[in-house]
């Protein structure tokens, strides 16, 4: 990674200019200066010197909230002042962070602001129907907050505790996976046949698309048009599931559970509305979530196994896959082969996509079309395949990147742990979760999901067509002149290598 | 992963786990100040491990007590330096302890929290700071101390107890939690034959000097 030191423009940078209400945030009261967070931050956003407290660049940082999963250094009122000082000290800064009251765990320095209050405020509110959609990556990650072994597959009891919290219908952002590729893999065979801009990359990790809107500006026609399957599945929930359940869009009030910190950052872009309405009004994090669970007296691990909501909350083996590194492409090809020859994929699991290295690429023979492949986990490793795009030496075809170490599992709103060693232990048992619950399931193609054929026959028509092209696809904005914007005297990377490779 | 792999604390046939039971050993973990970044990892990583009694798993969510480590980082200065208990030879905190909740086993010094009144003589006699008295949990919820009541409040006090390292004597094997999850190799676990030679305690103790 090549990093241009300019110091007549390293004045801190630290104003937001495109993000009003920052996500990320370090505590200087408490941070200590170890630079931790400095050693996984991917844009080097981090910014201080050793020692000293910190501060997040926030026009650099793309929310990917890996220094708030590394921080360590945790408020020890409790050891230094009187219980009550302590109390008071402790309950200023749950109010600092949005954070509920009566939540019993440690406070660190670096930290995302809570959504869950405007959550549960709106949701007191009468006459709305609420609905709500949970990430792939939740379901293998949440009871790991109630104490069970890493990786703990909980879909039916993470249903039913949406139930419980008042959600009328509990609808799965895996539907929405299932549409992404429908349409995403239309869009690649599309680019192919009539040579659009290659390589294609994903465009459903939020951190990624503003990575490549502030570091490489000038790529970004190469990224989908697509939304991200979140965003999709929000705005199908206020068109295509309002008209089911006869309600207004109006009253519409659409949550999403997810394992990522940009997600918020993703629904409050003003890209992110059809027809005047928020394709997803807020998002929680899976910590958010748990907070919300044990505030509400609910007992996680005694709830009955439920049923998501049909028919967007019916997914394919494939949708449920887009919570690892490589999910998305495996997705994508386990349909695109299909689509474009006609003929039966012969092995359902594409094992040289799964791998975990930073950058895995692969070839794919698909009919006559020899697909050139590539997957990127986490931003550090995308900087040098971009820049080979850049002087256009990538003759790659379709390229997944996703900002976090693992894929979602990995998120920096997944929860938080204690020991560094577990963290390769939680994401493998994390990713195995996954790929069992994929091999679980009857339909893996997100093609041969009944509820998904019901939809382009009933709503949207054909993949790319008037309908999605409307709904499910976007636009990207550059944020800065590009790599030249990493003018800030950036310290050198020191501290940990976190990353699981 | 993390960096983290510790050069100085490979097990040799004087060091590791194995060896903290032969009775003439005497052990502790010896922190290079130098190095120390004041990232508390080896703090949080020694609550959790003894946190096993307070339902408290591998996620923070999992925490509903105050965390109350055994090892203190404090900073003075630019240098921080993680600090906690020696396990003196001829432990003061032991000669000061009125009801003999301290005691030694395989060189290591153990306060017993169910004897412990909570007196603070043993922090007194503490010549590095290593003890701190604090909330006794069960279960995730602070244990009363029958018999004694906050008159005004009408409410049972708290009961409080000693703590400090243990050279984590109940994690069976391994290296203590703080010494594994130390990112940048400062802790150490020094053992030290009673037998040894001046010479010889030296290196174990400063083998960068
Ligand atoms: S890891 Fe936490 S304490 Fe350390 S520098 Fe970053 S924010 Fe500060
Ligand atoms: S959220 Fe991600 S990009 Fe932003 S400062 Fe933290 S690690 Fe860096
Ligand atoms: S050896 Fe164990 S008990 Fe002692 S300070 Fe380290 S982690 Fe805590
Ligand atoms: S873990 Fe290591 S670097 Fe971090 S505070 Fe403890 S001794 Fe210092």
């Amino acid at each position: 990674m090549s990093i241009t030191t300019n110091n007549a423009s390293s004045a801190p940078c630290r104003e937001t200019t495109d993000y009003t209400n920052p996500i990320i945030h370090i505590d200087p009261s408490m941070c200590t200066g170890c630079r931790r967070c400095a050693g996984v931050c991917p844009v080097d956003a981090i910014e201080g010197q050793p020692g000293e407290p910190q501060t997040v660049n926030a026009d650099r940082c793309v929310i990917c909230g890996q220094c708030v999963q590394i921080c360590s250094v945790y408020a020890s009122d409790w050891a230094d002042s009187s219980p009550w000082v302590a109390d008071s000290r402790r309950q200023e800064r749950l109010r600092e962070r949005d954070m509920p009251a009566d939540i019993g765990e440690p406070l660190f320095a670096a930290y995302y602001s809570c959504s869950l209050k405007k959550v549960t405020d709106m949701m007191a509110k009468p006459g709305q129907f609420r609905i709500v959609q949970c990430a792939p990556a939740i379901r293998v990650s949440i009871a790991e907050e109630f104490g069970m072994p890493f990786g703990t597959l909980t879909p039916g009891k993470m249903a039913a505790a949406l139930r419980r919290l008042g959600f009328d219908r509990v609808y799965d952002t895996n539907f929405g996976a299932d549409v992404t590729i429908m349409e995403e893999g239309t869009e690649l065979i599309r680019r192919v046949t009539e040579g659009g801009p290659l390589p294609m990359f994903t465009s459903c990790c939020p951190a990624w698309v503003r990575f490549a809107e502030i570091e490489y500006p000038d790529l970004l026609d190469h990224l989908s048009s697509c939304k991200s399957p979140m965003q999709m599945l929000g705005s199908l929930v206020k068109t295509y599931g309002a008209q089911l359940d006869e309600v207004e869009p109006a009253s519409i009030y659409s949550v999403a559970i997810m394992p990522c910190t940009c997600k918020q950052f993703e629904c409050d872009r003003p890209e992110m509305e059809s027809d005047g309405y928020r394709d997803v009004d807020e998002v929680l994090t899976t910590r958010e979530l748990a907070y919300w669970i044990k505030e509400s007296g609910i007992d996680f691990m005694d709830l009955p196994d439920e049923e998501f909501d049909s028919p967007l909350g019916r997914y394919s083996g494939a949708g449920s896959i887009f919570g690892v590194t490589g999910g998305v492409m495996e997705a994508a090809i386990r349909t695109g082969y299909e689509l474009l020859t006609n003929e039966k994929l012969p092995k359902l699991q594409l094992d040289f996509v799964r791998g975990e290295e930073g950058v895995r690429v692969a070839e794919v023979q698909v009919g006559e079309l020899q697909l050139k492949v590539a997957v990127v986990a986490g931003l550090q490793h995308a900087y040098g395949l971009l820049d080979r795009v850049q002087a256009g030496e990538c003759d790659y075809h379709f390229i997944e990147v996703m900002g976090c170490p693992a894929g979602c599992i990995s998120g920096g709103g997944q929860p938080k742990l204690m020991l560094e060693k577990h963290r390769i232990e939680a994401y493998r048992a994390r990713k195995s979760s996954i790929y069992g619950h994929d091999a679980g399931l009857q339909v893996r193609k997100s093609h041969e999901n009944p509820h998904i054929i019901k939809l382009y026959d009933e709503f949207l028509g054909e993949p790319l067509g008037h309908v999605s092209h409307h709904l499910l696809h976007t636009t990207f904005q550059k944020r800065g002149p590009g790599k030249q914007s990493r003018s800030c005297n950036v310290l050198s990377k020191e501290g940990t290598n976190n990353s699981i490779q | 992963m993390s960096g983290a792999r510790n050069t100085l604390n490979r097990p040799t046939s004087r060091m590791g786990a194995a060896d903290r039971t032969s009775a003439v050993a005497s052990s502790f973990v010896v922190a290079d100040a130098g190095h120390c970044i004041g990232c508390k990892a080896c703090e949080l990583a020694c609550f959790a491990v003894h946190s096993q009694a307070n339902g408290i798993g591998a996620s923070v969510g999992t925490v509903s007590v105050p965390v109350v480590p055994k090892v203190y980082v404090v900073r003075a200065g630019d240098t921080y330096v993680p600090v906690q208990c020696r396990h003196c030879e001829n432990a003061p905190c032991a000669h000061a302890c009125p009801v003999q909740a301290i005691r030694q086993e395989n060189g290591v010094v153990m306060i017993d929290e169910e004897l412990c009144i909570g007196c603070t003589s043993c922090v007194l006699a503490c010549p590095f700071g290593a003890i701190e008295v604090s909330t006794v949990y069960r279960e995730g919820r602070a244990m009363t101390q029958p018999g004694l009541t906050d008159r005004a409040a009408h409410k049972p006090l708290p009961r409080t107890a000693a703590g400090k390292c243990d050279l984590c004597a109940d994690t069976n094997g391994g290296q203590p939690a703080c010494v594994e999850a130390c990112p940048n190799d400062v802790l150490r676990l020094a053992i030290v034959e009673s037998d040894l030679l001046p010479e010889r305690r030296r290196e174990v103790f400063f083998p960068r000097l």
